[in-house]
């Protein structure tokens, strides 16, 4: 086994051990593990949610094989749900709308935290 | 004459005898420039003897709209301020977004052009045709937000109003224009020119209508933009959720983010002024520009204590000036800072990077305390404040730090630590990383700016695709085209610049046709971008700017001292020459008579002095 040290970002830290924002865990792999391999067996990340990682402050792909004492950062692409409603001219963002209908975010969200409703129809 | 898209109408207004005149839009003109940017760029060409005194009475002040501005499709907020720069001596277009730009086509005006200067404090009120010029004893000194509220009681209660604070009456050179109480057409010191022709303020009320050529294929193409910006996880995701200052820590992680005056590419309190910090501690909402389904402006509030204070941002850019490049890791000091530079009406990187300069020329003894008057260390996050007070009142000390870091650098005698180029600062991507960006702010038009060709899209996210950050190899046509090119094009339409990540010009081409049922194409859209770039060109030479002034300052020529780029530096001189080519242009960097010819600037290229070309 060896250790590598993460940081994540952004809504990926959702995702991490209570950690001050910029401060790296460890995490164990096997040698020669490839960064897939720590996102999907050791951090446990969904599918998609990170869209860039820096191994030692270098881009890499998912298929890099990592090295021990290796800082690996990672960077979601979107950061967190958002959605908007747009009504005539009016655009409301998610924090406006529950509140002018009376109802609780929640109501809005959807899995994906995040779904948009234009010009009187679902855009997605 | 009837325009679709555009509003069909030119307003001059000569502020030295009040004549004010109407002229239509000359729609050959615009098919070949577009609007916004391109459109006012050429018109200003027209008028303005390149090499004429920017603060004299001969350079002229414009304000351009795009026919997208306003349209109702997603992000059609912007509107452009043009003129010879007083900062760079170089064009300037400085753009922003907000309602004002949208208000003054709803108004019938896609450009307006302000002559001459007006020998009293002066605002002019637009009201649809109505047009009048007032006097603006009562403004001159208050900020925008008072500028707003007073102008607004005087004229109509949703009238959008432009405006200069204190900054830019006071002529300092990194003054923009204000509208929408927070929002500035920051850079090159357009403000100041605005603040020497006394015209406080533009305010306008529009109750006209855009005319749509064919509104089925225009609401059918808006829709698709729609899903696209919507669907797109940088344009909406990032943006939204932690403004433009969610790149704080990608970028320093890479060690590419200039600190303490870019004598290092890594912040070691980075997150502390991040995106994060920002949206935990100080964001109270977002705010949207007209039709914007992006929402980046971050409002934000610092409650209480010393830095008390509320405002817009702080953004990327903003965060860092303040922030890493002067040392400082208090959040709300930044804040602070930017809600400042907000009230004088002055550009926050420009601002930012006048006082990290000032921070290292008096660390190494070349800048005297008793000049300043108290100690302006890197790290001080109160003398950083302390220093941006002086330098939006002019007051003390703050009289050269006005004037930018490359005016106050010189007057020391170390010009070699003013960061930037062409007398503009460089914003928070170090070119001794990013080669493209090495190349772009050496090239660009108004000196060091990063908006005019953002490489990091392609250096880091990969749009339009990945060529890693170190690569030298297709650098020059990536700058070049996809960037420099492309985003010419992009603000000469009135759309804002952060679509780009969702869209491309296919997107917007497909807006344009519709909308002004003139024959806007992909391919057209191409050469449109390349002739803008190069009549901005035209401009800066006949200004007597040279190949020599392509250059970046001698510390990005130099190696990056550590973090995980250590070793890394600019390698401009290595492509300098291949840019040059591939843009058609000759050794000295200017155009040969082949490359006036393709893009139709011979004609151009003869006025303001003896015609000229380069041999290939």
């Amino acid at each position: 086994m060896m250790e590598v040290h993460v940081k994540l970002y952004a809504s990926l830290r959702r995702y991490a051990p209570e950690q001050p924002l910029g401060e790296a865990f460890t995490c164990s792999l096997p040698e020669g593990a490839t960064v897939e391999h720590l996102m999907t067996e050791v951090l446990h990340l969904p599918p998609d949610v990170v869209a860039i990682v820096l191994v030692n402050g270098i881009r890499s792909e998912p298929q890099h094989r990592l090295s021990a004492g290796d800082e690996v950062v990672l960077f979601p692409p979107m950061a967190g749900g958002s959605w908007i409603l747009v009504i005539g001219d009016w655009l409301f963002s998610r924090r406006r709308v529950p509140s002018l209908l009376g109802l609780s975010e929640e109501v809005f969200a959807t899995p994906q935290g995040r779904e948009a409703v234009g010009f009187g129809k679902p855009l997605m | 004459m009837h325009y679709n898209g555009y509003a069909g109408t030119i307003l001059r207004i000569n502020l030295t005898d009040g004549e004010v005149t109407k002229e239509p839009l000359d729609l050959e003109l615009a098919e070949d420039y577009v609007g916004g940017r391109g459109l006012t760029s050429r018109l200003l060409y027209a008028e303005v003897d390149p090499a004429t005194d920017p603060l004299g009475p001969a350079n002229k002040l414009l304000f351009g709209t795009g026919p997208l501005t306003g349209c109702g499709a997603p992000a059609t907020a912007r509107y452009v301020v043009v003129c010879k720069s007083p900062l760079t001596g170089t064009i300037a277009c400085s753009n922003s977004g907000g309602f004002f730009g949208p208000e003054l086509k709803f108004a019938g005006y896609d450009v307006l052009i302000f002559e001459g200067e007006a020998d009293e404090p002066v605002y002019v009120w637009i009201e649809d045709e109505q047009v009048t010029i007032r006097p603006a004893h009562d403004l001159w000194g208050k900020t925008p937000v008072e500028t707003e509220e007073a102008v607004r009681a005087a004229t109509h209660p949703t009238a959008k109003v432009a405006c200069i604070g204190p900054g830019g009456e006071k002529l300092s050179l990194m003054a923009g224009v204000v509208n929408d109480n927070y929002r500035l057409a920051a850079r090159s010191g357009v403000g100041a020119l605005m603040g020497k022709k006394k015209l406080k303020a533009v305010a306008v009320r529009g109750t006209k209508g855009i005319q749509l050529a064919d509104p089925q294929g225009f609401w059918h193409a808006a829709l698709e933009v729609s899903a696209k910006i919507v669907n797109d996880p940088i344009s909406f995701g990032s943006f939204r959720t932690y403004g433009t200052a969610n790149l704080v820590n990608l970028i320093n992680e890479m060690g590419a983010y200039p600190t303490r005056n870019f004598q290092a590419e890594m912040f070691e309190d980075a997150v502390a002024t991040s995106g994060e910090a920002i949206a935990e501690q100080i964001l109270l909402r977002n705010r949207a520009c007209f039709a914007c389904p992006i929402a980046c402006t971050r409002v934000t509030e610092v409650k209480d204590g010393r830095y008390k204070g509320r405002g817009e941002g702080p953004e990327y850019e903003t965060t860092w000036s303040f922030g890493a490049l002067c040392g400082v890791s208090d959040l709300e000091a930044v804040a602070k800072a930017n809600y400042l530079c907000g009230e004088y009406g002055i550009d926050t990187i420009s601002a930012g990077a006048t006082v990290a300069c000032a921070m290292e020329m008096y660390e190494k003894g070349y800048l005297p305390e008793s000049d300043i008057g108290f100690p302006l260390r890197f790290d001080d996050a109160e003398a950083m404040v302390r220093a941006v007070e002086l330098m939006g009142t002019r007051e003390g000390f703050g009289d050269l730090l006005a004037d930018g870091s490359y005016r106050l650098a010189q007057h020391y005698g170390h010009p070699e630590l003013f960061m930037g180029v062409k007398k503009l600062e460089m914003a928070a991507y170090s070119p001794r990383v990013f080669q493209g960006m090495a190349l772009h702010y050496a090239t660009s038009n108004r000196g060091a700016c990063h908006v005019r060709g953002n490489t990091v899209a392609a250096e880091l996210y990969g749009i339009p695709r990945y060529i890693p950050p170190e690569a030298l190899e297709q650098k020059e046509e990536m700058v070049r085209r996809p960037f420099q090119n492309s985003t010419a094009f992009v603000d000469s339409t009135g759309i804002c610049l952060f679509t780009k990540f969702a869209i491309t010009h296919r997107e917007i081409v497909a807006l344009l046709a519709p909308l002004t049922g003139l024959d806007f194409t992909f391919e057209k859209s191409l050469v449109q971008g390349d002739r803008i770039w190069n009549l901005e060109r035209l401009f800066n030479i006949r200004a007597g700017f040279t190949a020599a002034a392509d250059t970046l300052p001698e510390r990005m020529l130099e190696p990056v001292p550590g973090g995980p780029r250590a070793g890394s530096r600019a390698r401009l001189q290595e492509n300098l020459q291949t840019y040059y080519r591939l843009r058609g242009w000759g050794e000295e960097g200017r155009p040969t008579r082949q490359k006036l010819e393709e893009l139709g600037l011979v004609e151009l290229a003869g006025m303001w002095g003896e015609p000229w070309w380069e041999e290939p």
